[in-house]
């Protein structure tokens, strides 16, 4: 690692320019210190207390460290701060104030020479001009107006809890690790001359994405809002939509260095209360550095299995969440991704989409039912391709078994390594066009697709037919709502397509059999994958998995599904029940 | 239990209900038949009811012992009736049977994929690709593959009501005409005592009988998908006579899968009936041939103390390998292999467990939790 490092130096910026001086410290690039929490602090305490010799310049430290070829490692922690302000600052500078962007302010409550505060935050991640204005302001001169000025020094920290700081989240912490965390999640600390305790005032205040139309679930008739990468509005957008005073957002941490915040989110006396308890344990008990995302999370969870298929639905839509936990089941929200996880998720749900819930009943089954037949196509159509015309070509008509075969005149390999090529080229312009900025991804599915495809075709590389396969398939295999789901089906088809290879008609039942028994073998935190086929629910089958009953049914009662701890919704609003007008109902959902 | 949860080893009616029956009519199909045909031509239908009877005896003898000895398996009832000896051995013989069962299951399935499907392919290839997803299935749990079970029945219910209905075109009812006026001479014949055992759905609630959730309503479940098996039963016997007629149908080598083999639909992209017959009975063989695995697992476990069944199933895979690779033609398979699957099927899953019980009720014995 390189150390860089920079004299202090007095930055003068705005108001503060008036009362005190802004002291910068120094730079640790490449492993900036992320976030120390109250757990960290015993390994910080064993770490190497080797620090900068008092008086050396950073220039000499960084010319050290390079010619030592030794990384300094993180200084001594105390437990709890001293009470004397300079020795808490030479501790928070050697320790927290070795990055550029943590800003130290001291400043003297109303004027008063032996009232010393120091207001410590991180550029960037606090509000600059509520800074200024609700803290640095109120201190240095409302105070002088209130009654600060006569109050003892003892007794000052509490005064200016009272009277001074007008905001609505202010704490007093004690130890070391949770100040400096707390500094790191973007509150500010002020630390009082005098006083062992710091006070934390929530000021968070950084850049952020607004909310905006979901990416990757976009509907056309459903709301245009989607989760950002702020946990405080993600949740504050599902309860915005479920008013229910037992929607219940339990707040966790996860990870050690670099704690990320995690909020359990569930209806209380709706989900079942054992799926809430065993995600609490899970997450509670995982031991990571820090969180990658929802996606590291959905696998850390599922710890012990690897499967191709989904056990979490990630959505970046808020309705979709509020739907799951008026079922039953739970949402997890994870910070800084605009995923949320929402568990037990099972194989049907994959197949559900926003729009089928904005549409009309029979209008959703159909869509439904054009989503299955995709599959369907997507992924045995390859396979068939290759059993049909190589294996068991005696099965399809003569006409179709002889146009095949003049497709295929010329071609210099059999049907299985034609399926193969183009499924492959079809993965490789997949992945092209999702990684690619939006201009040229859609010029490169035109050229690879089009151009590539008839050009191959006209050199009798592949036949015509195989064109004609290959982009039934991948349309197919696209009308999957999930991507996840549809990743794995990818995968699953070149299964299907080798056995069928091998095997013929025989092979492609043989991988129905094996997908068939690699989905029962799953489940997600207690609820089989393939519920409501099994354990088959009929009533929910028939409600919500091929077809979309009319609303007035689907919310007459919860689904089994999810294991929610009641079923009974609304009943009186289905239409004919009493007090209720037939009319009721019928309306747009 | 709650049917939204899966708890290890435990089976809800509905599952069992398929279980049974899938596992029972699977084989049907090949075999029982042609056996009705030749060795009593148009009184066939006499081998079916007999079984039918039979078999309801055998699931109430069955079910009569899961009761007295607190729902445990053969294994536990044996030991306990009969003393740990001989219990041994009657265990044996109902692990024997099972893994015999599996075996010809497994033969009877590939012979029949290679003969309409892959006549090129090695039959050991064709098997190995059915057995791969048996141990799987059995790997899984026996409340994992009751799912499949379950499952496929979204695939198996359409594709059997379509084989069943798509050769009605063909259908002489009048062929059917000298069967109800053959006389009931049946019952001379040892051969037709032997083929008496068809249905086997008293065989799996040896084994599955403590796996019920709801142990009472066993009897019931349990008729009812001798019942279903039965019926299908029935059809498989009247359905190539009145397509064929009896003399043509005698002499065919599987007569229910000849009616599928013919049948054809001009005009779709997939023309043979052939086709959808192979994913109903493949997917029907892999749920029949794991849960006689499962069981003869679950036997030998027990017999010999084993913490779990997976131990005794890697052990058992080997044994069904050979036996199922043994008979080199359908010839040897139906002339031997036929017999002796009937002949030990009467044995150890219909004599032994009735002298057990036998022997049981006269001294008094039963489990403690038995009724």
């Amino acid at each position: 690692m390189i150390i860089l490092s920079t004299p202090v130096f007095i930055s003068p910026g705005g108001r503060g320019r008036r009362a005190g001086r802004v002291l910068r410290t120094e730079l640790v690039a490449g492993a900036v210190l992320m976030g120390i929490p109250g757990g960290l602090r015993n390994k910080l305490s064993r770490g190497s207390s080797r620090g900068r010799p008092p008086g050396q310049t950073g220039k000499r430290a960084m010319q050290n460290a390079s010619m030592s070829g030794k990384h300094q490692g993180p200084p001594q922690l105390p437990e709890k701060l001293t009470g004397d302000l300079d020795k808490d600052l030479q501790m928070i500078k050697s320790t927290l104030g070795r990055s550029d962007d943590i800003i130290i302010r001291v400043v003297n409550i109303a004027g008063r020479k032996d009232a010393r505060v120091a207001v410590i935050s991180v550029d960037g991640m606090t509000d600059r001009a509520a800074m200024d204005r609700d803290i640095l302001e109120s201190l240095m001169y409302r105070a002088r107006d209130d009654k600060i000025a006569n109050v003892p020094k003892k007794d000052i920290p509490k005064a200016v809890m009272d009277y001074i700081l007008q905001l609505s989240e202010v704490m007093e912490l004690e130890s070391v690790g949770d100040i400096f965390g707390d500094i790191l999640a973007g509150n500010a600390a002020l630390i009082f001359d005098g006083y062992p305790k710091a006070v934390s005032v929530n000021l968070k205040g950084w850049q952020q994405r607004s909310v905006q139309q979901p990416i990757s679930e976009p509907a056309v008739r459903g709301p245009r809002d989607g989760f950002v990468e702020n946990i405080r509005t993600n949740t504050a957008l599902i309860r915005r939509r479920i008013n229910d005073p037992n929607l219940i957002i339990r707040s966790l941490k996860v990870g050690s260095r670099n704690p990320t915040h995690i909020a359990i989110v569930y209806i209380d006396g709706i989900a079942d209360s054992n799926i809430v308890s065993m995600i609490e344990e899970k997450i509670k008990t995982l031991k990571v550095d820090q969180l990658f995302g929802s996606g590291s999370l959905e696998e850390l969870l599922a710890k012990g299995s690897v499967s191709l298929f989904p056990k979490a639905l990630a959505t970046e839509r808020p309705d979709r969440v509020a739907g799951g936990l008026m079922q039953g089941q739970v949402a997890i929200v994870i910070d800084n991704s605009p995923f949320v996880l929402v568990v037990p998720a099972v194989l049907a749900t994959f197949f559900q989409a926003s729009d089928d819930y904005y549409n009309r009943s029979p209008i959703a089954t159909y869509i439904r039912i054009i989503r299955l037949i995709g599959w369907t196509l997507g992924l045995f159509l390859p396979g068939s391709y290759v059993a049909l015309s190589a294996v068991n070509p005696d099965v399809i008509p003569l006409g179709m078994a002889i146009a095949i075969s003049a497709s295929r005149e010329g071609i210099p390999y059999p049907a299985f390594v034609e399926v193969l090529i183009m499924d492959i080229a079809m993965e490789l312009l997949a992945e092209a066009s999702t990684r690619l900025p939006t201009y040229i991804g859609a010029s490169a599915t035109v050229v690879g697709g089009l151009i590539i495809g008839t050009a191959a075709a006209q050199a009798r590389i592949i036949s015509n037919i195989m064109i004609i396969v290959v982009a039934a398939t991948a349309i197919g295999i696209f009308v999957t709502p999930n991507y996840e789901l549809a990743l794995a089906w990818r995968i699953s088809k070149f299964l299907v397509t080798f056995l069928a290879a091998i095997f013929g008609l025989y092979g492609l039942s043989a991988a129905f059999i094996f997908l068939l028994l690699l989905l029962v073998a799953q489940d997600s935190f207690g609820v089989p994958y393939l519920a409501p086929f099994g354990p088959f629910k009929p009533t929910d089958f028939i409600r919500d998995v091929f077809t979309r009953a009319p609303w007035w049914s689907i919310i007459s009662r919860r689904p089994r599904t999810f294991l929610a701890q009641t079923e009974e919704v609304q009943a009186r609003n289905r239409p004919g029940a009493a007090g209720v007008p037939e009319a009721a109902g019928k309306g747009e959902g | 239990m709650d049917r939204g949860q899966l708890h290890k080893g435990q089976l809800t009616s509905w599952q069992m209900f398929w279980l049974l029956t899938i596992g029972t009519t699977s084989t049907v199909v090949f075999v029982s038949p042609s056996d009705a045909y030749q060795i009593l031509g148009y009184g066939g239908w006499q081998l079916i009811l007999t079984s039918f009877i039979i078999s309801i005896l055998a699931t109430l003898l069955a079910v009569k012992l899961g009761r007295r000895f607190g729902g445990s398996t053969y294994v536990g009832c044996s030991r306990q009736a009969l003393g740990p000896t001989l219990g041994f051995i009657a265990s044996g013989l109902l692990a024997s049977w099972y893994t015999f069962a599996a075996a010809a299951d497994s033969f009877l399935l590939a012979r029949a994929m290679k003969v309409s499907l892959l006549i090129e392919t090695p039959l050991e290839a064709i098997f190995a690709v059915g057995v791969l997803s048996v141990i799987y299935a059995v790997w899984i749990g026996v409340e994992r593959f009751a799912m499949f079970a379950e499952v496929s029945l979204l695939v198996l219910i359409p594709l059997i009501v379509f084989l069943v209905t798509s050769p009605l075109k063909w259908v002489e009812v009048g062929n059917l005409a000298p069967v109800f006026t053959f006389p009931i001479r049946a019952y001379r014949s040892p051969g037709f005592w032997l083929a008496a055992f068809m249905l086997r759905v008293h065989a799996f609630l040896y084994m599955l009988y403590p796996s019920f959730v709801n142990q009472r309503k066993a009897a019931t479940i349990s008729l009812g998908a001798i019942a279903l098996a039965g019926a299908f039963f029935a059809v498989t016997f009247a359905y190539p006579v009145m397509i064929f007629g009896m003399p043509v149908a005698k002499i065919l080598l599987w007569p229910f899968w000849a009616t599928i083999r013919v049948t054809r639909f001009s005009g779709f992209p997939v023309e043979k009936l052939l086709y959808f017959a192979t994913v109903a009975w493949q997917v029907m063989g892999t749920i029949s041939t794991s849960l006689l695995v499962y069981c003869a697992s679950v036997c030998l476990a027990e017999m010999f103390h084993l913490k779990d069944y997976r131990v005794s199933l890697i052990m058992l895979i080997p044994v069904i390998i050979i036996l199922t690779v043994a008979p080199r033609s359908y010839t040897d398979f139906h002339s031997y292999w036929v017999r002796a699957y009937y002949l030990l099927g009467w044995i150890a899953t219909i004599i032994v467990p009735a002298i057990t019980l036998l022997v049981a009720v006269v001294s008094g014995r039963r489990g403690n939790s038995g009724a």
